[in-house]
C-alpha cells in the first residue's frame, strides 16, 4: 500500500512539481527517501539559496507521518541546528498526521515556514528569541547563512 | 534514678500499731504546719535502686555514741530531733536526713541509716543554691566512689538553707518536744492524741514524673507528624484527581488524543466488528448505490440510499489515492461515511486505530476507560517536552524517576522529527531482530522490549519478498498485502505500558510511597 501510493504521489509531484523546488530520488531502489532542493521564497531572507532537503516516508506511510530534516545548514527557529537538521511541527507531528494528508502538502508547508518562521513552536530557542525580540539581526545572519551555506 | 524535684511536708497518720478500725493519713496543708517544696535546686548524687516512687518519713539517723561526728553534728542536729525511734516501726518508707559535714561523717550516717529508701543530705553552708555537680571534689568519700555502689539507695542533696529549715522542723514535728502543734494539728484532724505528725518526703524523679510528659511529647510528635502525612497524602490524591478529571476533560472535548499520542492503547477493532462495517459498489455521486450481489456485507440495508449519495462524493481512496472505479470498486464506509478500499481500511481497523484516517472518528462507540496517573503523568510530559524540545534537551529531567520517560520520549521524537533514526536506527534492528528471530530463535536481542512475539512463516515470505514489486494478479497482491500489514502490525507500546512496566520495576517501598503520595515518582 505505503509503495504504490508512493509511486502515485511521486509521479504527481514529477508531472506538476510545486512552485520554487525540484524533487529527486537519491537511489531509485528507495522510494521512501526523497530529495528536495527548495529555493528560498521571496522576500525572506532565506531568497537567493537553495537548501536540500530529505523526505523519509516510514514503512508504515501513510499512517505514519513522513519526516523531513534540512541538509542545508539553516538559521531558522523551527530546524535544528545540528546535522540532522530536523524539524518537527504542525501536520509531520505523529499526533496531527492523517494518513490523507499528502506530500503535496507537506511541501508546501516546509515552503510556508521559510517565509513565515513560527518562534512561538521553536526548536532553536536562541534564534526563536532573536526572531521576536530582534528581527533585523535575525534577518542579518539568516541572510548571512544562506549566502555561507545555501549558495546555488 | 535521678530526682528533678522533692517535696517535704506534714503528714497525720494513725498509729500503725493501734487497733483503729479506719486507718487514716492526712497531709497537713503548708499554711497550718510546713511545707518544702522545690524543682530546680536538688542534687542527686547516687541513683542506687532509685526505681518508682521515692518517698518517706524523715529522720535522722543514730550514730554510735562514741563517734567524735556526734559531737560535730550537734551543731546542726538537734537534740530533740525525728529519729528512726520516733517513728512508727513497720508499714512506711524512711528517708535519712542528715548534714554534709565531712567525709567521714557522711560514711557514719550513711552506715547508721536503717530500712531506707533514700538519703537525703544537706550543705549546711550552701546557702540556697544548688549543691555542687555531682563529680565536685566537696562529694569525695576517699574510697573512689565505692559507697555509691555499696548503699543500695539513692542518695539526694539539697540547697543548705533549705537543709537547715528541714532540720528544725525535724525537730519540732518529732513527738519530742513540748510544741503543741502536733496535738493542735491532730485534733484539728480529728486524729487519735496517740497518733503522729511526721516530717515526708516525696522525691520527684524523672521515672514517675518526667517520663509521662516525655511520652505525652513524644505522642504529639508522632501525631502530628501523622496528621501532615495525612494531610499531603489527601492533598495530592486530590490534586491528582483534578488532573485526572482534567484530562478526561479535555479527552470528552477532543483536544487531546491519548491513542494518537501514544500514551494510550489504541482501540482496535476486531476483524468480527470490521465486518460489520458495511461494504458497497462504488457510484458516482448522481447514482444510485447498489448493494445487491455483495454476500460480504452483513448489515448494508441499516445505511438507507439517500444518505450514502452524501459519501460517494469521494472519488478516491484517501489512504492508496486510487480512483474508484464507477460501478467495479468495493468500498467500505465507516460511520462517519468516509470511504475507502476494504484492503485499505481493514488492516488499519484491525491493526493501528479504531479511528477514521480522514476525521479522526471513532469508528466504534467510545468506551469510557478511565484516565488513571500514568496517563496524566505520561500525557503532562509529553506536553512539556513538545514545549521545551529543543529549546533544553535536559532541562526539564534531571532526577532520575524521569528516566525511564526520557528514554521514552527521546525515542518518540527521534522517530517523528529525525529522519535517519526511523530508518537507520530503530528501523533495521527491529528487523534484524525479526531475522534473527526466525533464523536462530535463540539469538539474544540487544532490544528486548522491541521484540515481536511471534513470528510467522507467512511474514518470514513476507519479508523476504519485500524487495520485490507486488506482485500483479489481484489476489495474490492483497494476500501480499495482508502479510506485510500483519507484520507491520508487532506488538505496539504504548506510554501507559511503559509507566506499568517501570512501576512493577520499583522497590515495594517507592510503590508504597508512590501509593499514598501519587505524582510523587
Amino acid at each position: 500500500m505505503a509503495q504504490k501510493r508512493i509511486v502515485k504521489e511521486y509521479s504527481e509531484l514529477q508531472k506538476n512539481p510545486p512552485l520554487g523546488m525540484k524533487i529527486s530520488l537519491p537511489s531509485e531502489a528507495d522510494m521512501h527517501q526523497w530529495q528536495i532542493l527548495i529555493d528560498g521564497p521571496k522576500g525572506s531572507p532565506y531568497e537567493g539559496g537553495v537548501f536540500t532537503l530529505q523526505l523519509s516516508l516510514p514503512t508504515e506511510y501513510p499512517f505514519k507521518p513522513p519526516t523531513l530534516s534540512f541538509k542545508t545548514k539553516i538559521y531558522h527557529p523551527n530546524v535544528t541546528n545540528d546535522d540532522k537538521g530536523s524539524m518537527c511541527l504542525g501536520m509531520l507531528r505523529a499526533d496531527e498526521w492523517k494518513p490523507s494528508s499528502k506530500i503535496d502538502a507537506v511541501l508546501g508547508f516546509a515552503r510556508r515556514l521559510l517565509s513565515e518562521p513560527q518562534p512561538d513552536d521553536a526548536v532553536e530557542g536562541g534564534i526563536a528569541r532573536e526572531f521576536k525580540e530582534n528581527k533585523k539581526e535575525f534577518i542579518k545572519n539568516a541572510k548571512a547563512w544562506t549566502k555561507q551555506y545555501a549558495k546555488k | 534514678m535521678s530526682a528533678q524535684s522533692y517535696d517535704t511536708f506534714i503528714l497525720a497518720f494513725s498509729d500503725p500499731a493501734s487497733i483503729s478500725p479506719n486507718p487514716q493519713r492526712a497531709r497537713i496543708p503548708a499554711n497550718l504546719s510546713f511545707e518544702i517544696f522545690d524543682d530546680s535546686h536538688l542534687r542527686t548524687l547516687s541513683t542506687n535502686n532509685g526505681g518508682g516512687d521515692i518517698e518517706g518519713l524523715l529522720y535522722v539517723p543514730d550514730l554510735d555514741p562514741s563517734d567524735p561526728c556526734v559531737n560535730i553534728s550537734t551543731k546542726y542536729v538537734p537534740s530533740n530531733v525525728t529519729r528512726f525511734s520516733d517513728l512508727p516501726p513497720v508499714q512506711y518508707q524512711y528517708i535519712a536526713f542528715a548534714p554534709w559535714i565531712s567525709a567521714a561523717c557522711t560514711k557514719s550516717y550513711l552506715a547508721a541509716a536503717q530500712g531506707n529508701t533514700a538519703f537525703m543530705f544537706y550543705l549546711p553552708d550552701n546557702g540556697n543554691t544548688t549543691p555542687p555537680p555531682v563529680n565536685d571534689q566537696t562529694w569525695n568519700l576517699n574510697d573512689g566512689g565505692q559507697w555509691k555502689a555499696q548503699y543500695k539507695f539513692p542518695v539526694y542533696a539539697i540547697p543548705g538553707s533549705e537543709g537547715t529549715t528541714t532540720m528544725q522542723q525535724l525537730a519540732q514535728y518529732s513527738g519530742n518536744s513540748s510544741n503543741d502543734k502536733i496535738d493542735s494539728i491532730l485534733s484539728e484532724f480529728q486524729f487519735d492524741s496517740s497518733d503522729y505528725v511526721r516530717l515526708y518526703t516525696s522525691f520527684g524523679t524523672s521515672g514517675s514524673n518526667n517520663l509521662p510528659t516525655l511520652w505525652a511529647f513524644l505522642l504529639i510528635v508522632l501525631g502530628v507528624v501523622l496528621l501532615l502525612i495525612g494531610l499531603t497524602s489527601v492533598t495530592m490524591h486530590y490534586f491528582q484527581r483534578r488532573h485526572r478529571r482534567a484530562l478526561q476533560r479535555r479527552v470528552e472535548n477532543g483536544e487531546v488524543d491519548l491513542e494518537t499520542l501514544g500514551i494510550k492503547r489504541s482501540h482496535r477493532m476486531p476483524q468480527a466488528e470490521i465486518d460489520k462495517l458495511p461494504k458497497y459498489i462504488y457510484v458516482p455521486t448522481n447514482d444510485t448505490p447498489d448493494d445487491k450481489g455483495l454476500g460480504q456485507s452483513s448489515t448494508p440495508s441499516s445505511e438507507t440510499a439517500s444518505d450514502n449519495h452524501t459519501f460517494f462524493s469521494q472519488s478516491s481512496c484517501t489512504i492508496c489515492l486510487e480512483d474508484f472505479i464507477p460501478k467495479t470498486t468495493e468500498v467500505r464506509s465507516l460511520p462517519c461515511h468516509h470511504i475507502y478500499h476494504p484492503h485499505c481500511i481493514d488492516p488499519h481497523l484491525a491493526s493501528r486505530s479504531s479511528r477514521c484516517p480522514v476525521c479522526m472518528a471513532r469508528v466504534l462507540p467510545t468506551k469510557n476507560e478511565p484516565i488513571t496517573n500514568a496517563m496524566v503523568r505520561a500525557e503532562r510530559r509529553l506536553r512539556e517536552r513538545q514545549r521545551l524540545h529543543g529549546v533544553s534537551a535536559d532541562g526539564i529531567d534531571g532526577t532520575t524517576w524521569l528516566t525511564n520517560f526520557r528514554r521514552q520520549l527521546e525515542r518518540r521524537r527521534r522517530v517523528f522529527s529525525a529522519p535517519g533514526a526511523t530508518s537507520d536506527t530503530v528501523q533495521p534492528t527491529r528487523s534484524q531482530i525479526e531475522m534473527n528471530a526466525v533464523a536462530g530463535r535463540a539469538v539474544s536481542s540487544p532490544l528486548p522490549t522491541h521484540t515481536p512475539t511471534v513470528m510467522s512463516g507467512a511474514q518470514t515470505e513476507a519479508r523476504t519478498g519485500e524487495g520485490r514489486p507486488p506482485p500483479a494478479d489481484v489476489t495474490a497482491r492483497r494476500a501480499h498485502m495482508n502479510r506485510r500489514l500483519s507484520r507491520m502490525r508487532g506488538p505496539e507500546r504504548t506510554l501507559e505500558d511503559e509507566e506499568a512496566e517501570r512501576w512493577a520495576r520499583l522497590p515495594r517501598w517507592r510503590r508504597a510511597v508512590g501509593t499514598v503520595f501519587p505524582g510523587f515518582g
